[in-house]
């Protein structure tokens, strides 16, 4: 039986719990509480250990996903959480008063996972703030010499989270997708109709 | 729209040699390869040339043009908007198109989905009218509104449906400068490989063709949309180190290749799952 993990981090109310929970096999299992600190501001429950979830593939396969909690009183558990994991899923979010300087912390906090296997990128919020705009995320990634995929995304929707994470796999192999047929040696058809992409 | 400010004796012109982006804006769009619109109707494309890959696999290179298509309106008048400091309104035989090049935004009238007809068609931009204009018709919040990027990839999609723009070699290493925003554009099939691929390291079209067993058409309609919105460039080669020796004939660059992860089993069975369910 093989397991894997795959973190999904961020600041307090990116969406974590919300993202793990679009793409999870099971509901996801919190350990969220009531905040007493400032956090209570922004959202009535808080994660303060972990968010799990699960992904079961074929047989006994799985892939666990992990949300570390968003806190900075937390942050001793990302590492923890981190260790092992086949990359990780930033989720920043626009509605907090500095976003670029969230990434960069978080990129800190991961510096070695990232290094070592895959980071993806996702932007929420921005339906409410454009700004900073995916360009200025892009451009933080790159002052810190990580190439990454970001997206704007929206927590709740699963097609977002699984696109997220598709992107986050292929940034590791890109080669990950072929799964077609080897190309036969046959000329090509003399007509080929053009095909409509839109 | 209330027309006013609006200069209606501006008609479609070509396209006119322009600068780089503006200092601190948005990239303005790649420039359409031809100045067609004006011109009488090109002759009856030729037979698609094939071509093979590395492995001599022929395959069929398809081309088109994208000035002669709704893709190259809204880039040209893009552009020109841009310059002017002014939106234009692209009138035709579809429904108008009004660009706002200061906000980076479309709208297009019934939607952008309504265009999606038009845009396959060729020499349509030849019937534009393009109305310069410092007061917006729409509102900023208009629901109708779209990102221009997210509108040029459509229409780049609409007009290639697997062709490669003209003058577009197979040869040539492409790099993509980022990951597109796929969570708000199309995604067509074997585009997130790609950009995966292209954001890693430089590879020609007939590379990715083979590295990725992608049908050329999909590579070739991933081109167009990346390129509409200005996210692929060529990789330059170095420039020729001094040398007092005769220069040695030119070497083709070298295959690039994809190791495998030693996970790609099971990433490949998380990412059946993500695209499935």
């Amino acid at each position: 039986m093989t397991h894997f993990k795959i973190i999904f981090s961020g600041p307090v109310g990116a969406g974590k719990t919300t993202a793990i929970a679009a793409v999870s096999d099971i509901p996801p299992v919190t350990t969220d509480t009531e905040p007493t600190d400032e956090t209570r501001n922004l959202k009535a429950t808080t994660t303060i250990a972990m968010d799990y979830g699960v992904l079961h593939l074929d047989g006994d396969e799985r892939v666990h996903l992990y949300g570390t909690p968003g806190q900075d009183r937390f942050s001793f558990m990302r590492p923890i959480l981190a260790e092992g994991a086949i990359g990780v899923i930033l989720l920043i979010t626009n509605t907090r008063p500095a976003p670029l300087a969230d990434l960069n912390e978080f990129l800190d906090a991961f510096h070695t996972v990232i290094q070592d296997t895959s980071l993806a990128v996702g932007v929420t919020g921005m339906d409410i703030h454009r700004h900073p705009s995916l360009d200025h995320y892009r451009q933080t990634l790159l002052h810190a010499h990580v190439t990454a995929p970001v997206f704007e995304v929206d927590a709740r929707r699963r097609p977002d989270i699984a696109l997220l994470v598709q992107a986050l796999l292929l940034n590791i192999d890109p080669g990950l997708d072929d799964t077609r047929p080897p190309p036969t040696t046959e000329p090509p058809p003399a007509h080929t109709t053009a095909r409509d992409y839109w | 729209m209330d027309g006013h400010g609006a200069d209606r004796t501006r008609r479609w012109t070509p396209n006119r040699d322009t600068t780089g982006p503006p200092p601190g804006g948005r990239p303005l769009p790649p420039r359409p390869t031809e100045t067609t619109l004006a011109r009488p109707p090109a002759p009856r494309p030729s037979p698609p040339a094939t071509a093979s890959t590395h492995d001599e696999t022929p395959f069929e290179v398809p081309r088109y043009d994208p000035a002669r298509f709704l893709q190259g309106l809204v880039a040209t008048g893009w552009r020109q908007a841009e310059e002017r400091g002014q939106s234009v309104h692209l009138q035709g035989p579809w429904p108008t198109i009004a660009v706002y090049p200061s906000s980076f935004a479309a709208v297009v009238d019934g939607g952008q989905d309504s265009l999606r007809a038009y845009a396959g068609q060729q020499d349509l931009p030849r019937h534009a009218g393009l109305v310069f204009t410092r007061a917006p018709l729409y509102h900023v919040n208009h629901p109708d509104m779209v990102p221009l990027d997210i509108l040029l990839w459509k229409l780049a999609l609409g007009a290639s449906r697997g062709r490669l723009p003209l003058d577009t070699s197979l040869d040539t290493p492409w790099t993509l400068g980022e990951w597109p925003n796929f969570t708000r554009l199309i995604v067509t099939p074997g585009a997130m490989s790609i950009a995966a691929l292209w954001t890693r390291q430089a590879c020609t079209l007939r590379q990715t063709i083979h590295l990725l067993n992608l049908p050329p058409a999909d590579v070739f309609a991933f081109y167009a949309a990346a390129a509409a919105i200005d996210l692929i460039h060529p990789e330059l080669p170095p420039p020729p180190a001094p040398t007092t020796r005769p220069a040695a004939s030119p070497t083709p660059p070298p295959l690039p290749a994809i190791n495998p992860t030693p996970r790609r089993g099971l990433l490949r069975k998380v990412f059946d799952k993500l695209r499935t369910t």
